[in-house]
C-alpha cells in the first residue's frame, strides 16, 4: 500500500546547506558496521526530519536556505515508503502558514519544511554533543526533557 | 663440655654394665675406652687428628690388659692345678 | 649454655648496640620489643655471626656486606666491625662416677674489617675467646672448638629460629626424603648420636686391623689364608655396604623426583581441567555472542526511536493541532470530504437525478440535465482535485492527530522501555564478559604442561626408583650371605688362631673390640629408640598444648609424633595422617615446629637458648598465649623478638615471666612509622628501656602504623 501511495514529493530534491553535510555524515549510519551509539540516525532522512521537527516544536522561523550553497542529501522519493512524513509534512506546512491550499504545491511545502530542518539542525546537533555520554544518549536526553518540559507547560 | 654428654654417658655406663666381665676390672676398662674414644671423636671434629690409630692403639691396649690378667688368671688356675 | 650479653660495633645497622639476655631461671624470657625493620633479623644473624662467623650469613657472607651502608668514609676507608657475646656454660665431667656440674662465663670477640666499596671485601675474621673470673679474663685456646660442641653448627637452625625458616623441618616444597633428614640431622646432633655414629665407624676399621694381624702371624698356614679371604670379604662387604647407601640415597633422590611431579601433576589437576574449560569457555563466547545479537537489536531500536512516528507526532503535537484545526473547519463546512464529483458521477451513471428527475441520455430532458452535470463536473475538477488531496490528508492522517493530542508522551514510554531493555541486555553482557575473561585468566594461569607427558615422566621415575628398591634389596640379601660367611670364616680364624702362641693376644684384642662396639651400638640403639620416644612424645604434648585452644584446628588435629624414619607426622581423626602444610593453618605450623624445637631442646638436657624471630606472627587470641607460656616452659632460655602486634594479648605473661624487657627502633622509620623524630643522623638501631607496656619519645609508633605493621 505504502509503495503506492501518492507521494507529492517524488521529484524534489532536498538539499541542505554544506556546512550541515559533516553532521549527516558523522550522526548518520554508514554501512552495516555504524557505531549506533555514535551515530543514532539510520539514514539522512531521519536526521533531517527531526531537525524539520523539532524547529517546528521549537516554533523556529524557516531559514531561507537559497542563499547558502547547499549539498544534496535526498530526493523526496524516500517518503514514499513513509507516507505518515509526507502527511506530517503537509500538516506542518498547513500549520506553519494557516492555509490548506499550500497542499497543492508540493515545492512550496518542500522548500518550508527545509527551511524549517536548517533551522533545527544546529539544535539536534547541540543535541547530540551536549552531554556526557555517546551522542545517542545525549539526544534521547535532550528529547526527554523537550518533550516533558513541554508536557509541563 | 660436649653437648648432651651427660645423657650419653649415663646410657654408655648402663650399657657397660652388659659387658662380660672378663676379668677383674675389665668392665671398668672398657668405660674408660670409650669415653676416651669419644673424647678422641670430638677432638677430631675440632681439628684433625689421627683418630684410627688413636682408636687402634686405645683397643690394643685394653687388649693387653686383658690379656696379662688372662695370663694371670691362667697362671694361677694352672699354678691351683 | 646461656646467652648472657652481646654487643655489636657497626655491624650493618648495629653501629653501637647492647643486648642483655635474662639468665633467671624464674624469668627465662627476654622480650625484645621491635616493629618491622627495625634491626631484629640483623641481630640474629649478629649472634650466629659472633658463635660461628661467616659461614652463618646467608650465602656464607659472599658478598654479604657487614659495616653500615651510610657509613662516612671521613672516618676511614675500612671498617673494624666486632660482635662480642658473653655466655654462660654448665658443663659436667666425670669423677670416677659422679657426674660433677660446673658454670663458667666466657666472652667471645670476632672482629673483622671491610672495605668502603661496593665489593665490601672483609679480612677473615678473627676469634678470641676470654673465660671471665673473678680476677679478669683469661684468654681461652680454641674457641671454635668449645662452640662447636656447645651449639653445633648444624643445630643453628633450632637455636636461632627466624619464625619462617623455622618451618623448614615440615614444608611441602621439598622431598620427605630431605625433611627427614632435616630432623635426622637435628635429632642425632642434638643428642650426641653424631659422635657414637662416628665411633661405631672406626672402632669397626680396629676390627679390619685385628684380622691383619692375624694374617700376619699365620705365615703360610692356613690362618693367613683364613685371614686373607677374611680380608677380601670384609672389603667387598666394605664395597657393598657403600653400593647399598648408594642405592638408597638413589631411591631416594627419584622418589623425591616422583613426588615433585605427583605434586605437579596434583596442582594441573587442581587447577582444572583443561578440556571443560575450553568448553566453558566456548559456551561462554557463544552466551557473548547470543547477548551481542540482542543488544544490537536494542541499539537498533534505540536508533529506532529517533525516527519513530512517536517522535514526530509527540514534537508537533502543537502544530498538528492547528492544522486539524483547519482541516476539522472545512470538514465542518462540508467542503471535504469531496463528495461532489463522485455524486454526481453516481448520477448520471443511474440516470436519476437527486431531485428525481431523469437523466436519461436521448431525452431531451434528461440530456439537458446530464449537459449541466457535467458542465458542474468539469468547473469543479480542479477545486477537487485540491480537496481530494485534503480529504485525504484529513482521514489519512488521524492517526497523527490521536496519538500526538494526548498530555502523555508515546515517545516517552518507548524511551523508557528500550532503555530498561538495553541496560538489561548490557548488564547481562558484561556479566558474560566477566565470566569470559575469568575463563580465560584461569585457562592462561594453567600450567603450560601436559599431563600425559608429566604421567609419562612420573612412570620412568617411578620406574628408576623401583630398579634402585629391587638393586637395594639384591645387596642386601649379598650382604646377609657375606656377614655370613664371614662370621663362619671369623670362627674359623679363631680356632686357629688360639691354636697359635700370639693368637691369644690376638684374641683378647678381638674381644675388647666387640665388645666396645657392643655397648656404642646398644647406646646407639637406646638413644635413638628411647630419646627418639620422648622427643616425639613431649612434641606432642606441647603441640597439643598450644593448639589445643584453636577450635578450628582442634578439631581436627589429634596427635603429632615423630617417626622411627625421622618424620614428623600429624594425625586427624581415626589415626588418619595430615599433610602439616595443607590441613594444618599457618599458627599451627608454626606452633608444630616450635613445639618440635623445644622438645628437642628439653629432652636432649642441653641448656641452651632459643633465639626467636616473630615467633607468635600469624596466630592471635589464646593459642598466641598458650604458645607463649608453653614456649617459656620448655625452653631453657627464652629470648623472643616480637612486634608490638604480637606482644597485644600476651602482656600479662610477660609481666610474669619476663626477665628482661627492652625496645629496638630504627631512626629511618620516622615519620612514616615513628611519631617522633629521633634527631639521628646516622641509619643505626637504638635501644630504649621501654618494656612491653610502655612507650617514650624515641619508640612511640603511630596507631595505625601498628595496625600496618601488623598486616
Amino acid at each position: 500500500m505504502a509503495d503506492r501511495y501518492f507521494n507529492p514529493f517524488q521529484a524534489i530534491d532536498i538539499n541542505v546547506p554544506v556546512q550541515f553535510h559533516e553532521a549527516f555524515e558523522r550522526y548518520c549510519q554508514r554501512g552495516a558496521n555504524a557505531v549506533i551509539d555514535q551515530s543514532p540516525f539510520p539514514r539522512m532522512v531521519d536526521l533531517w526530519f527531526l531537525s524539520v521537527c523539532v524547529a517546528a516544536r521549537l516554533k523556529l522561523e524557516p531559514a531561507d536556505v537559497v542563499k547558502s550553497k547547499t549539498v544534496k542529501i535526498i530526493d523526496g522519493s524516500i517518503f514514499s515508503s513513509d507516507p505518515w512524513r509526507i502527511h506530517t509534512l503537509m500538516l506542518i506546512a498547513i500549520g506553519n502558514t494557516g492555509d490548506v491550499q499550500i497542499v497543492s504545491e508540493p515545492r512550496k511545502m518542500m522548500t518550508l519544511a527545509n527551511g524549517l530542518a536548517v533551522a533545527g539542525l544546529p539544535k539536534v546537533v547541540e543535541m547530540l554533543k551536549d552531554g556526557d555520554a555517546e551522542p545517542i544518549w545525549n539526544l534521547s536526553d535532550a528529547m526527554d526533557t523537550l518533550l516533558r518540559k513541554e508536557q509541563v507547560a | 663440655m660436649p653437648l648432651n654428654d651427660r645423657r650419653i654417658i649415663s646410657i654408655i655406663l648402663e650399657q657397660c654394665e652388659e659387658v662380660e666381665e672378663r676379668c677383674d676390672g675389665y668392665r671398668n676398662e672398657i668405660v674408660n675406652v670409650i669415653s676416651d674414644i669419644l673424647e678422641y671423636e670430638r677432638a677430631h671434629r675440632v681439628s684433625a687428628t689421627n683418630i684410627q690409630k688413636q682408636i687402634n692403639e686405645k683397643c690394643d691396649a685394653t687388649a693387653q690388659f686383658l690379656t696379662t690378667h688372662r695370663e694371670q688368671r691362667d697362671g694361677t688356675e694352672e699354678s691351683d692345678l | 649454655m646461656k646467652l648472657l650479653r652481646a654487643e655489636f660495633q657497626n655491624f650493618r645497622l648495629l653501629r653501637d648496640l647492647e643486648l642483655d639476655f635474662s639468665c633467671d631461671p624464674n624469668r627465662k624470657l627476654t622480650v625484645i620489643r621491635a616493629a618491622n625493620e627495625s634491626g631484629k633479623t640483623t641481630v640474629l644473624h649478629g649472634l650466629q655471626w659472633a658463635l660461628y662467623g661467616d659461614s652463618a650469613l646467608p650465602d656464607k657472607g659472599n658478598g654479604f656486606r657487614l659495616h653500615p651502608i651510610d657509613w662516612d668514609v671521613s672516618d676511614g676507608r675500612r671498617v673494624p666491625i666486632t660482635a662480642t657475646v658473653e655466655f654462660e656454660v654448665t658443663s659436667h665431667r666425670q669423677a670416677g662416677k659422679e657426674l660433677r656440674e660446673t658454670r663458667r662465663r666466657y666472652r667471645l670477640v670476632r672482629s673483622a674489617f671491610e672495605d668502603v666499596d661496593s665489593a665490601a671485601r672483609r679480612s677473615a675474621s678473627t676469634v678470641k675467646l676470654f673465660a671471665l673470673n673473678d680476677s679478669g679474663a683469661t684468654p681461652v685456646n680454641a674457641p671454635e672448638s668449645l662452640i662447636n660442641d656447645e651449639l653445633p653448627p648444624e643445630l643453628r637452625d633450632v637455636f636461632f629460629t627466624d619464625g619462617d625458616r623455622a618451618l623448614s623441618f615440615i614444608e611441602a616444597d621439598v622431598a620427605l626424603s630431605t625433611k627427614r633428614g632435616r630432623v635426622q640431622r637435628a635429632i642425632r646432633s642434638l643428642l650426641g648420636l653424631g659422635v657414637i655414629d662416628d665411633a661405631i665407624r672406626h672402632v669397626n676399621k680396629a676390627a679390619a686391623e685385628v684380622n691383619r694381624k692375624a694374617k700376619r702371624i699365620g705365615a703360610d698356614s692356613e690362618l693367613k689364608e683364613v685371614a686373607s679371604r677374611l680380608e677380601i670379604q670384609e672389603r667387598q662387604r666394605e664395597k657393598l655396604e657403600l653400593d647399598l647407601e648408594d642405592a638408597k640415597q638413589q631411591f631416594a633422590s627419584f622418589d623425591e623426583k616422583v613426588n615433585v611431579v605427583d605434586r605437579k601433576i596434583e596442582a594441573t589437576l587442581q587447577k582444572g581441567d583443561r578440556e571443560k574449560l575450553a568448553t566453558d569457555l566456548e559456551r561462554a563466547q557463544k552466551e557473548i555472542g547470543r547477548l551481542n545479537k540482542q543488544l544490537s537489536v536494542a541499539n537498533k531500536e534505540h536508533s529506532g526511536l529517533f525516527r519513530s512516528q512517536s517522535i514526530a507526532t509527540d514534537l508537533l503535537a502543537p502544530m498538528f493541532t492547528a492544522a486539524f484545526g483547519k482541516l476539522e473547519e472545512l470538514h465542518d463546512q462540508g467542503k471535504i470530504p469531496s463528495t461532489t464529483i463522485p455524486v454526481l458521477h453516481d448520477r448520471l451513471d443511474a440516470e436519476v437525478c437527486i431531485c428525481g428527475e431523469t437523466l436519461k441520455p436521448g431525452q431531451p430532458e434528461g440530456d439537458t440535465r446530464r449537459a449541466h452535470i457535467q458542465k458542474l463536473i468539469k468547473d469543479n475538477q480542479r477545486a477537487d482535485e485540491i480537496r481530494e488531496v485534503i480529504t485525504d490528508l484529513y482521514y489519512s492522517a488521524k492517526p497523527l492527530q490521536g496519538e500526538g493530542s494526548g498530555t502523555s508522551s508515546i515517545w516517552l514510554e518507548e524511551y523508557a522501555s528500550v532503555v530498561e531493555r538495553r541496560d538489561d541486555i548490557q548488564e547481562l553482557r558484561d556479566e558474560a564478559g566477566r565470566k569470559l575473561r575469568a575463563l580465560e585468566n584461569q585457562l592462561d594461569s594453567l600450567p603450560d604442561t601436559d599431563i600425559q607427558g608429566l604421567r609419562a615422566t612420573r612412570n620412568q621415575y617411578k620406574s628408576q626408583r623401583d630398579n634402585y628398591l629391587t638393586k637395594q634389596s639384591t645387596i642386601e640379601t649379598q650382604l646377609a650371605s657375606l656377614k655370613r660367611d664371614i662370621e663362619d670364616l671369623e670362627a674359623k680364624r679363631d680356632r686357629l688362631l688360639k691354636e697359635q702362641k700370639r693368637g691369644t693376644r690376638i684374641l683378647a684384642e678381638r674381644d675388647v673390640i666387640q665388645d666396645v662396639m657392643k655397648v656404642l651400638r646398644s647406646a646407639y640403639e637406646r638413644i635413638t629408640n628411647e630419646e627418639l620416644g620422648k622427643v616425639s612424645e613431649l612434641m606432642n604434648h606441647i603441640f597439643l598444648e598450644k593448639i589445643g585452644a584453636d577450635p578450628e584446628q582442634g578439631a581436627i588435629i589429634r596427635r603429632a609424633e615423630i617417626s622411627q624414619e625421622f618424620d614428623i607426622i600429624v594425625y586427624g581423626p581415626r589415626d588418619r595422617t595430615l599433610n602439616p602444610d595443607r590441613d594444618l593453618n599457618g599458627a599451627s605450623r608454626r606452633a608444630l615446629t616450635l613445639a618440635f624445637i623445644l622438645a628437642l631442646t628439653k629432652v636432649s638436657q642441653v641448656e641452651a637458648p632459643n633465639v626467636i624471630d616473630t615467633p607468635l606472627g600469624m596466630t592471635s587470641g589464646f593459642v598466641k598465649r598458650s604458645i607463649l607460656r608453653t614456649a617459656v616452659r620448655e625452653s631453657a632460655q627464652l629470648i623472643l623478638f616480637l612486634t608490638q602486634d604480637e606482644i597485644a594479648g600476651c602482656e600479662e605473661i610477660i609481666d610474669k615471666v619476663g626477665g628482661k624487657i627492652f625496645t629496638l627502633t630504627n631512626p629511618a622509620l620516622y615519620p612514616k612509622i615513628l611519631v617522633n623524630d629521633p634527631g639521628v643522623a646516622d641509619r643505626k638501631v637504638l635501644r630504649c628501656e621501654c618494656n612491653h607496656r610502655e612507650d617514650c619519645r624515641l619508640c612511640q609508633l603511630h596507631s595505625d602504623a601498628q595496625v600496618e605493621l601488623a598486616s
